[in-house]
């Protein structure tokens, strides 16, 4: 049976998708979100090049954590080039058990920037290193989060058998927006913990 | 396959491209007036000095910009690339109907939300324009916040709609319609949507700083630096923003003059390498700095910024000779596309003079910006919306009312333009409710009054075709002769637009791409209709 015969739940195109349209939608998305951290990066290093304290005194920027979530970061990124090989292999379990370490460990990952949040323990707009910081790590997790919802999304196309030929590349889809999203990632982790 | 649903489904829950498509038009233009009576607002306090306050003239100013070139423009071109860029392509959808059509209403809370703001105590409008609509220094206010916030969920719908349409358009075109002979409205909205994706997130990066700035009560632009920050994020939104206002319209004047010349436009090669040349230059210019802070929409005589002026104004020629040529039909919309090479070409004009006569002065941009930014893509879009309306609203509007809306707005443009451009020269500063000679700010009113008017005229002919429903047996093809796909569906076209693929319209006669229908036919499984050369 192809996705043709099914009928949506809402009303929508009633034509099929190609598995080029979710594929290039994600890509377009992620490189929006990688152009949002870049300004981001950029705003930050602008202001840091004129500022006569960066970070504020006192202020300790704890590097074993950020280096810690960069290697969860590479973790996930593995898993989700494995769920990429075993979908365009037809092996839907591989593919599932991977997707599915994928989201968990991204999950860990946004878990991270949360605390890492909770940890710098500064005022959102006492400095702006603050608020460049809150930022940096704002838009991040925000794209992280629509990334692990991406993956999500995956495993359950997966476990349904709607993967393959005729079915609208949602594996790609997700893992190319995750990888764009760990790219991201790694521009905000360079500028706030490699920069500082 | 779904069959076609019996019963229209609701405004909210409808993700047929052409009804969100037209909302988008209608909300647009709805902005558009919020935009015009807030400038006609600023031209009466000129007209009578003293009538208005500084700090209302400075809301004003900022209403004024911030709607038309976030809000009422941007939407307009949204809704006529929802609803056109399907039928062009061969498709029967946009690639993501429901984020399109969510894109709609995020656009106008977030418009509405903006505009709200305006009627807030505590908008601190430091600076009278786009740049500085918000007190990035001072207290934090409700308003303030509400602007941002506004201005944040405009930005994502926008990006939402440019992912939308890029994605429609290389992935979902008909196999015999190549990406290199896409129509050349088309063409033009996918050089848009592709600047548009790597330009709106960094503005949003911009809104994202300022929204935790303003809503903890920070002093982030107390920094030094700080202000370049918010700068250089509108600029890398607003400074494309500009030109690609204009870009979709350059499309749409070669669409008009290929169709009512009778005949192939000439140079369209040409044409498509400046359109992308013109998109590529225009997020260039973000970087053309400027001395003066408030400087988003002043012109600046960098290479780049010139360049991007410019490439437009080499297809005029093009235009004007496939006219020339062909046995044209004397229809509204080649009178508005002609009207839009004349403000454009008045605003080149006296690009030109501003460089060898000294003193030109801040009212100079006001002219500028109106003749070369905002009433060339009005104009434009009244051309699409004048020549595609058979497919619109399956009405054909009215002769009469598209010349006299065409020569209110070309000709209250180049009033008032005009006046500002002889103001600018004589030193009338900006920005001021005290500026310039009263005569002159009184003959600028007056042109004001007249695009109003013009405008007016616009939107009544929508009101109309909305309301009066489509004309009975309306030709397919309602101008005859006309080249594309769209010409070959009903009008208005059923809500599936082709029940097989589009026969080889003469726009896309080109060989197909064989290994593009293989990879489609692929794709879409027993499901893909007959290819071109079958079908015919």
């Amino acid at each position: 049976m192809s996705t043709l015969d099914t009928t949506l739940a809402l009303p929508s195109g009633d034509s099929a998708l190609p598995a080029r349209a979710l594929k290039l939608g994600a890509l377009a998305a992620g490189v929006a979100g990688l152009m949002l951290c870049g300004a981001l990066a950029a705003a930050y290093l602008g202001v840091r090049s004129r500022a006569a304290e960066w970070p504020p005194e006192g202020f300790k920027v704890d590097s074993f954590l950020g280096v810690m979530l960069t290697l969860t970061a590479l973790m996930t990124a593995t898993f989700a080039a494995w769920a990429l090989t075993a979908d365009a292999r037809g092996q839907r379990r591989q593919a599932a058990a991977a997707l599915t370490l994928a989201a968990f460990v991204g999950l860990c990952l946004l878990n991270g920037v949360w605390y890492l949040g909770t940890r710098v323990n500064l005022g959102a707009a006492s400095s702006p290193y603050a608020t460049m910081t809150y930022a940096l790590l704002g838009g991040i997790g925000v794209l992280l989060a629509a990334g692990v919802i991406g993956l999500l999304a995956a495993v359950a196309k997966v476990g349904g058998r709607q993967t393959g030929p005729g079915f609208l590349g949602v594996v790609q889809a997700a893992v190319w927006f995750w990888l764009l999203t760990l790219t991201a990632w790694i521009v905000v982790w360079t500028t706030l913990f490699l920069v500082k | 396959m779904a069959d076609q649903p019996e019963t229209q489904p609701t405004l909210l829950e409808d993700t047929d491209h052409k009804r969100v498509g037209r909302l988008y038009i209608l909300f647009g233009f709805a902005f558009m007036v919020v935009g015009g009576l807030a400038g006609f607002a600023l031209r009466l306090g000129l007209a009578q000095p003293g009538s208005s306050q500084p700090d209302e003239y400075a809301r004003s100013f900022s209403l004024h910009v911030t709607v038309l070139a976030l809000l009422a423009l941007p939407a307009i071109w949204a809704g006529l690339s929802t609803h056109l860029v399907p039928l062009q392509i061969g498709a029967n959808r946009v690639a993501f109907p429901r984020l399109h059509a969510a894109s709609l209403w995020v656009h106008v809370a977030g418009g509405g939300l903006m505009i709200a703001s305006y009627g807030m105590k505590g908008l601190g409008v430091l600076g009278p324009s786009l740049p500085l609509p918000v007190n990035l220094k001072g207290p934090a206010s409700t308003a303030d916040q509400l602007w941002v916030t506004g201005g944040g969920l405009v930005a994502i719908a926008a990006l939402a709609v440019a992912i939308s349409l890029l994605t429609t358009i290389v992935t979902l075109r008909a196999p015999a319609v190549r990406l290199a002979r896409l129509p050349l409205f088309t063409w033009a909205v996918l050089a848009t949507a592709a600047v548009s994706v790597v330009s709106i997130p960094v503005h949003l990066a911009g809104l994202t700083i300022l929204y935790i700035d303003r809503h903890f009560g920070g002093e982030f632009f107390a920094a030094a630096g700080s202000d370049d920050v918010w700068r250089h994020s509108v600029w890398l939104l607003g400074r494309p923003e500009i030109f690609l206002l204009t870009l979709p319209g350059l499309g749409v004047a070669a669409a008009v003059a290929a169709s009512h010349a009778r005949r192939p436009l000439l140079g369209e090669d040409g044409i498509r390498g400046a359109l992308i040349a013109a998109a590529v230059l225009s997020l260039a210019v973000w970087a053309a700095g400027s001395a003066a802070s408030v400087s988003l929409l002043a012109p600046t005589f960098s290479p780049f910024a010139a360049l991007a002026a410019l490439v437009p104004l080499t297809m005029i020629p093009a235009w004007a000779g496939t006219v020339a040529l062909g046995r044209p039909r004397l229809h509204p919309s080649l009178g508005f596309v002609a009207g839009a090479a004349a403000v454009g070409g008045l605003a080149a004009l006296n690009a030109v003079v501003a460089l060898v006569v000294d003193g030109e002065a801040g009212a100079w941009s006001t002219g500028y910006l109106h003749a070369g930014f905002f009433m060339p893509p009005l104009l434009l879009a009244s051309a699409a919306l004048w020549h595609w309306a058979p497919k619109l609203w399956g009405r054909r509007f009215g002769d009469a009312a598209g010349w006299g809306a065409a020569l209110l707005l070309v000709g209250g443009s180049v009033v008032q333009s005009g006046a500002s451009f002889i103001a600018g020269y004589q030193g009338a500063a900006n920005r001021t409710a005290e500026a310039g000679s009263l005569a002159l700010n009184r003959l600028a009113g007056a042109g004001a009054v007249l695009t109003l008017l013009g405008l007016a005229i616009v939107i009544i002919e929508i009101a109309r075709a909305s309301f009066a429903g489509p004309e009975r047996d309306l030709a397919d093809d309602a101008w005859g002769e006309s080249e594309g796909l769209e010409w070959t569906v009903a009008s208005p076209p059923a809500r599936r637009n082709f029940e097989s693929l589009p026969g080889a319209a003469p726009a896309v006669t080109a060989t197909v791409d064989d290994s593009r229908a293989a990879e489609a036919s692929d794709e879409i499984g027993d499901a893909q209709p007959e290819p071109v050369g079958a079908a015919t």
